[in-house]
């Protein structure tokens, strides 16, 4: 494929998907500085693979895997680790009660394992099937059941009682 | 809660995000860097394939018998050079096979030990130390480098172990706050790949000063990494980003570290991982 062909193509993918691969990668990450980086390095990926995938016709399902690959991989990094000294704090900790339901709802996601965060972005802001969530995660679909229902569960778990106290019950 | 719940939670939860604003030539200018990257490490795979191949054939031949007979020279077929773009890609370099030193094993022990708790937070008088001496070349009179977070980041493979400091730099009378980060590592990997484990972006350039080579690279965001691989094979890597993120929303100027002084950090001959007390 010409180059000039692969960036014209590339570029108009780009215009059109950023925007929610942004998205998604915020919500994996929970991070807006992170989530750019995640975005960039998927980006870098598809167009290497670009000839390959958009002749087959999967280029957002290989976006999304290269991204939750990318995304778990992070979080297995060592380097990642950061401890904290005894003497303060460099990461703000998190309120015990955020004011927000969003905030909430971050933080409870943040709670996931990376593997469940992503079956539960997949499978409800990407409205994908369990089959194509499967085939995007490299699992079987009885594992993103079951790591949708774990997720899911301890979402409700860590959220209800805040709904609760709000609506009054 | 349905379906139908969460999926809209978590549409509000990503709008947040704001996702508008973003460069499409930025993407393809990475993107053919690194599949020009790829290109330049499928390349040398083959060339270094060929030399071996070569290397054999000559070996062979010279041993085989005292008399080389010269091949008759004819008109051989012909093929011109093609180039196909290859559908897999090659990592430029292979980390090395894992060898844990003595002193690699007694770092991994402690840190390992220190997951208890923060106050079990190990090399304590070693930070302290990487952080003076930080602070002696890039902030010599004390007004802009902090490290109120008393913090350690650490890694390891099978190879070996690393260890740094984050440190937050402010300019007096301004918001903003931007960071210093400095590690010692004697993990394992490509120097690129220590770069972007450390920033998030490779260190391409070469640069040579004080007679000493250093790998460098920048981010799209005014971060620069500096890479310097010391006699005994430890690497000091020295990582500046206008923003510290986990702080400040703000960043400080593009540039508030010189290079020069960056430079002068990295080759600092104290940057040294701790070692075992002696018996």
């Amino acid at each position: 494929m010409r180059g000039s062909t692969r960036d014209a193509e590339f570029s108009e993918y780009v215009a059109g998907r950023r925007p929610q691969l942004r998205r998604t990668a915020y919500l994996l990450c929970g991070e807006s500085h992170r989530a750019e980086d995640l975005v960039q390095t998927t980006l870098m990926k598809v167009y290497v693979a670009w000839p390959r995938i958009h002749r087959d016709g999967n280029v957002d399902a290989y976006a999304r895997r290269v991204m939750v690959n990318a995304h778990v991989d992070e979080t297995r990094r060592p380097w990642r680790r950061e401890r904290v000294g005894v003497d303060g704090l460099d990461v703000e900790a998190r309120a015990a009660t955020p004011p927000e339901d969003r905030d909430l709802l971050m933080a409870a996601l943040a709670d996931l394992p990376p593997r469940q965060r992503a079956a539960v972005v997949l499978r409800h802001y990407w409205g994908l099937s369990v089959e194509e969530t499967a085939t995007d995660l490299g699992v079987t679909a009885g594992t993103v059941k079951s790591q949708t229902s774990h997720a899911l569960r301890r979402l409700e778990q860590v959220l209800s009682p805040h709904y609760d106290e709000r609506q009054g019950r | 809660m349905n379906d139908t719940e969460w999926t809209e939670r978590l549409e509000a939860l990503a709008d947040r995000e704001d996702s508008h604003l973003f460069d499409v030539g930025a993407d393809v200018a990475r993107g053919r860097s690194r599949l020009l990257r790829n290109r330049v490490g499928v390349a040398g795979a083959a060339v270094l394939a060929g030399a071996v191949v070569l290397g054999t054939g000559l070996a062979l031949g010279a041993g085989s018998s005292g008399r080389a007979v010269p091949a008759p020279v004819g008109e051989g077929p012909t093929a011109a050079a093609t180039y196909h773009e290859p559908e897999t890609t090659l990592s430029p370099s292979a980390p090395p096979a894992p060898t844990r030193s003595a002193r690699d094993a007694y770092l991994q022990r402690k840190l390992d030990g220190a997951w208890k708790g923060a106050g079990d937070i190990p090399f304590k008088a070693w930070r302290n130390d990487l952080y003076a001496t930080a602070r002696s070349v890039l902030d010599p009179s004390g007004t802009h480098l902090t490290y109120s977070s008393r913090g350690l980041t650490s890694g390891s493979d099978g190879h070996g172990v690393g260890l740094g400091i984050k440190l937050g730099w402010s300019e007096p009378g301004r918001s903003g706050e931007g960071m210093v980060q400095v590690t010692v590592t004697s993990e394992g990997g490509s120097d690129d790949e220590q770069c972007s484990t450390t920033g998030g972006f490779g260190c391409p350039d070469t640069v040579l000063v004080g007679g000493k080579t250093m790998k460098v690279g920048t981010g799209d965001r005014g971060e620069l990494v500096v890479l310097y691989r010391q006699p005994d094979g430890e690497r000091a890597v020295v990582l500046v980003n206008p923003l510290f993120g986990n702080n400040s929303r703000t960043p400080v100027q593009e540039g508030f570290v010189s290079r020069r002084d960056v430079y002068r950090l990295v080759q600092d001959d104290r940057l040294d991982l701790p070692r075992p007390p002696s018996r």
